[in-house]
């Protein structure tokens, strides 16, 4: 028996079909139901949705073997005692430092707002720079605009919300895409099913 | 706050629990003194410098203080291992065998994962002044041996070894740096993370190192390795190790998992390395591995292998199935039958408590005037 977990959101609309392709389907009733564990066609394996943030959580705890995180969640996250076998290659973005055009972050303390606070200082401390790091939940950009940080470190895609309120990205601290993780107990204790199914779904990318 | 809150982290064994503990490291004991163990029993507080040595990781976890006597830093003990590696480095005659054993708590600033303890019981035992597979072996049994004690049945068995991951950054002369990012991303198992170095780094062997990363599964992953690593003379003895426990490990009982990309989360690890798993658990309960050298910071250069697990933790889990022994309650009274009564119960093995509250809910009575246990 094993138990994948999935992001909710923009993820599992791409990860479903990536699924379906190695074999895996979750029926339209399912989906839709209000259960929490989800029955597949496959009988030996069950899912589970949940936010983004939980997925390395519960696939770290052992609740479920594998996992599909974007990078950003499992930077944040530290990701001990989780393999990572796999990049499915969607849901990509760009984690990356952006200011107003005319701020120069060259002097001082930097205070920075984002909510990815554990990243942002590691990334920072490996550039040797002193920073103050100011958590938010969302509207990262209006931080700078309101001279509430000099800077934010979120998540880019396309770069439009930037544009929009005259923020520039300046730095590139990860490429992020959706990865497959697995807990490495069960990596060691059901390590031919987790395998064929790493397999299956690496064939099929 | 509460006066009877305790640091996050850090918790404490009462009743049933504690008293399985006891029974249980008594039983551990017995086990190594029996396969010629000697039990040490390593000071809580050392100066830093010998409990640190070379690793990292015992260093971020180590709570540090000032020892206002000498004006030297002192550290809590997080690792019994450097400990063993002092302890051995005095008093050891060169290619003499020997072998520790120890139960102590100990102390973490941080905890090693998220069950969250940073005051583990570590239990564990170390052979020094061996460099032959015999030893690994020997530590290994010994390790399953002690989690039979603990009625741990189903083990999974993991086995690696890091000298093949040690050789090949030897090979490719990468610097300290890209050697610790390289022990990162394969303490992770992250190939899309090697993927990108690989791609970022023009280092020789790259190959070699994208095949590593994936060579786990059963003993088949071995003869692979064969293939995948010809010609790289180290890495083969290397493997021909992993070989060698194959054939003594297999078929008795035990799951065999082997994973060649394995390092351990201490750097001073560099030979065979092995972890016990379980169904239940998401995590390692017993592991350990060879650590040739570490006592090199004491002048003296010793091979070694030893394994370790938190007992406490293993107790806690409840995966033990202790037998809860009845309590009798007795009367109490001067009478000098009674007082023999229980203590010949006492001296049959029974657990005796004097009821105070001269209740009827007792377990002995007077039959034809002589004390005896009620039906």
């Amino acid at each position: 028996m094993l138990t994948i977990a999935l992001s909710k959101g923009r993820i599992l609309e791409q990860t479903l079909p990536l699924l379906e392709k190695a074999g895996l389907s979750i029926s339209a009733k399912e989906l839709k139901s209000r259960k929490l564990i989800l029955d597949t066609n496959l009988g030996e394996i069950k899912v589970i949705i949940l936010r983004a943030s939980d997925v390395p959580v519960f696939v770290q705890h052992g609740a479920a073997d594998i996992g599909i995180a974007g990078k950003d969640v499992l930077l944040e996250h530290g990701a001990v005692g989780l393999f990572e076998l796999l990049d499915l290659g969607i849901s990509k973005c760009r984690l990356m430092v952006a200011a107003q055009a005319n701020q120069d972050l060259a002097k001082g303390t930097l205070r920075i707002a984002t909510k990815y606070v554990n990243s942002t200082k590691r990334y920072f401390q490996s550039q040797g720079r002193q920073v103050e790091v100011i958590k938010l939940s969302g509207a990262m950009e209006l931080a700078p605009i309101v001279g509430l940080a000099h800077c934010i470190v979120d998540l880019v895609d396309t770069g439009n919300t930037l544009k929009a309120n005259n923020l520039v990205p300046l730095e590139l601290i990860e490429n992020i895409s959706s990865r497959l993780i697995v807990n490495s107990a069960s990596f060691n204790t059901k390590h031919s099913e987790i395998s064929d199914w790493v397999d299956r779904v690496k064939d099929n990318l | 706050m509460s006066n009877w809150q305790l640091p996050e982290g850090i918790d404490e064994l009462t009743g049933e629990q504690a008293f399985v503990f006891e029974s249980v490291r008594r039983c551990l004991l017995d086990l190594y003194q029996s396969w010629g163990y000697e039990l040490v029993v390593p000071p809580m507080v050392e100066y830093i410098e010998s409990l640190i040595l070379t690793s990292n990781s015992v260093d971020q976890k180590t709570f540090k203080f000032l020892d206002s006597n000498s004006g030297r830093m002192l550290g809590v003990h997080s690792d019994i291992t450097p400990q063993i590696a002092r302890i051995d480095s005095k008093r050891s005659k060169p290619n003499k065998t020997d072998r520790y054993c120890y139960i102590n708590a100990i102390l973490k600033t941080q905890a090693d994962d998220f069950y969250a303890t940073r005051s583990p019981i570590q239990a564990g035992a170390e052979l020094y002044g061996y460099k032959g597979i015999e030893a690994d072996i020997e530590v290994i049994e010994l390790m399953v041996a002690s989690l039979s004690i603990l009625n741990i049945q189903g083990l999974t068995l993991s086995l690696g070894n890091t000298a093949i991951f040690n050789a090949l950054c030897e090979a490719t002369e990468l610097d300290k740096q890209d050697i610790a990012t390289l022990r990162d991303i394969f303490k992770r198992k992250s190939i899309p993370d090697l993927d990108t170095f690989l791609a970022d780094h023009a280092i020789k062997e790259a190959d070699k190192f994208s095949a590593l990363i994936s060579l786990d599964g059963d003993d088949q992953v071995l003869d692979r390795a064969l293939k995948v690593f010809a010609g790289f003379s180290s890495v083969v003895e290397a493997i021909n190790d992993l070989i060698k426990l194959n054939k003594v490990f297999n078929g008795n009982g035990i799951n065999l998992m082997f994973d060649l990309g394995e390092v351990k989360a201490y750097e001073y690890h560099n030979g065979i390395v092995f972890a016990a798993y379980h169904p239940n658990y998401s995590k390692a309960l017993a592991q350990g591995g060879r650590y040739n050298g570490l006592s090199q910071s004491f002048g003296i250069s010793r091979d070694a292998t030893g394994f370790s697990f938190d007992l406490k933790f293993l107790i806690q889990q409840q995966i033990s199935n202790p037998i809860k022994s009845k309590i009798l309650n007795v009367p109490t009274s001067d009478d000098p039958e009674l007082k023999a009564f229980i203590n010949d119960l006492r001296l049959q093995g029974f657990i005796v408590r004097q009821d105070f509250t001269s209740s009827n809910n007792l377990d002995i009575k007077k039959i034809d005037g002589k004390w005896a246990l009620k039906d």
